[in-house]
């Protein structure tokens, strides 16, 4: 039998849930760390072929990111990140290693979603009212020392900052932010981000507002 | 046989642009926007890009089931990428962006042709920076799909070729003013 449709949702698709818990309850933990004290170490420093794939979709021009002259030019110690780079792919931990189990099972079927690399330290998440779906929708982002060729980031902390109750267009839930900050291998701060997800239980088709 | 080896330097030159000062810049300056064209093929690219393959970036199927929207859509990171481009186009090389902040009120999807632009609505120094905040728009053909401002710190004629640095606290760690 094959594994089903839907697959391993990630934790801002929604998916459990407990209905004797209201958002009210999800509330009152705003301010814990949900990190479980993991320090996420990248497994890949920042190299050139990581910055220039990165500014290819967009065709981002800026030669501080393309040209270790410019960006020592300008000051910097090499090759700049892109500052939207900062917090995603260079705290990238690795999709499969060595050793690791496949993370495509054979029974699988064509809509399976592996369990891939996680973006931030988790160790779960506060009780909540059941949800069904979710996304991401709000980021504040700071940015402090300046990324660059040969850096290895460093994820820590993923503490509650917001939980807002809301129905929108789309379903019935609540907007959740987590806050999370980055270092360098000195030490060094390089961001600090709030990032927000909906989530929410789907209303059906008829009812969502295109 | 002869083993071939590229030549150790082959880092390509491109000309340097223009670049833009705090003092030729005020309140109410647009700053050039882009038009966007979310082609599939340029939707997996930013799938790769950003290592981020949830399928609601690739798959019809679970963006309907898992994100209630009408097709694949751009990741959140992949959004903020277009803002990315406009305000690094704009503040060259001497320029940092010192924070963003935004929100996401509509699907970037595949097919749509994305107008993102910005405005500055304040400039003022602080802590040795010289800043402005942009406030950006990114609008999909149904509404407003991304709103936010983005602050950057800008080089002074009086130093034109230092770009702007800080500690934790945003106190300026070079001179700039």
């Amino acid at each position: 039998m094959a594994r089903s449709k839907e697959g391993a949702a990630t934790p801002a698709q929604g998916g459990g849930g407990d209905s004797e818990i209201t958002w009210e309850d999800t509330a009152k933990h705003i301010g814990e760390d949900y990190s479980g004290g993991i320090i996420m170490v990248a497994d890949e420093r920042v190299d050139k072929v990581m910055i220039s794939r990165y500014c290819e979709p967009a065709e981002i021009g800026n030669l501080t990111y393309w040209d270790e002259e410019a960006a020592r030019m300008a000051g910097y110690r090499s090759q700049v990140v892109p500052w939207a780079m900062v917090k995603e792919v260079p705290t990238y931990s690795g999709n499969w290693r060595p050793g690791q189990p496949t993370r495509f099972p054979l029974d699988a079927d064509v809509d399976y979603q592996s369990q891939l690399a996680a973006r931030s330290p988790s160790s779960g998440e506060p009780p909540m009212p059941p949800t069904n779906a979710g996304f991401f929708t709000d980021m504040t982002i700071e940015f402090f020392e300046p990324v660059c060729l040969g850096d290895r980031l460093t994820t820590m902390g993923r503490v509650l900052s917001h939980v807002t109750p809301k129905e929108t267009r789309v379903g019935v839930g609540a907007f959740l932010g987590y806050t999370t900050s980055y270092f360098n291998q000195d030490g060094q701060l390089v961001a600090k981000a709030t990032q927000g997800n909906y989530r929410f239980v789907r209303k059906d088709e008829k009812d969502i507002v295109r | 046989m002869k083993a071939f080896y590229p030549t150790v330097d082959t880092t390509v030159r491109w000309p340097i642009p223009p670049q833009i000062y705090f003092e030729q810049v005020d309140e109410g300056d647009d700053i050039p926007a882009v038009d966007f064209n979310l082609t599939y093929q340029r939707m997996i690219m930013f799938v790769g890009a950003t290592r981020n393959y949830p399928g609601l970036h690739h798959n019809e199927r679970v963006a309907q089931k898992r994100g209630a929207a009408p097709g694949i859509f751009l990741q959140n990171n992949s959004c903020l990428m277009l803002w990315e481009r406009v305000v690094s186009d704009w503040m060259g090389n001497y320029g940092r962006v010192r924070a963003a902040t935004f929100r996401i009120t509509e699907f970037h999807l595949a097919g749509d042709i994305i107008h993102v632009g910005g405005k500055i609505t304040k400039k003022w120094q602080d802590k040795g920076l010289n800043l402005v905040e942009i406030t950006m728009e990114s609008k999909t053909p149904r509404r407003v799909g991304m709103a936010g401002t983005v602050t950057v710190a800008l080089p002074s004629l009086k130093y034109p070729t230092t770009t702007p640095m800080w500690d934790r606290e945003g106190n300026a760690t070079v001179v700039c003013q």
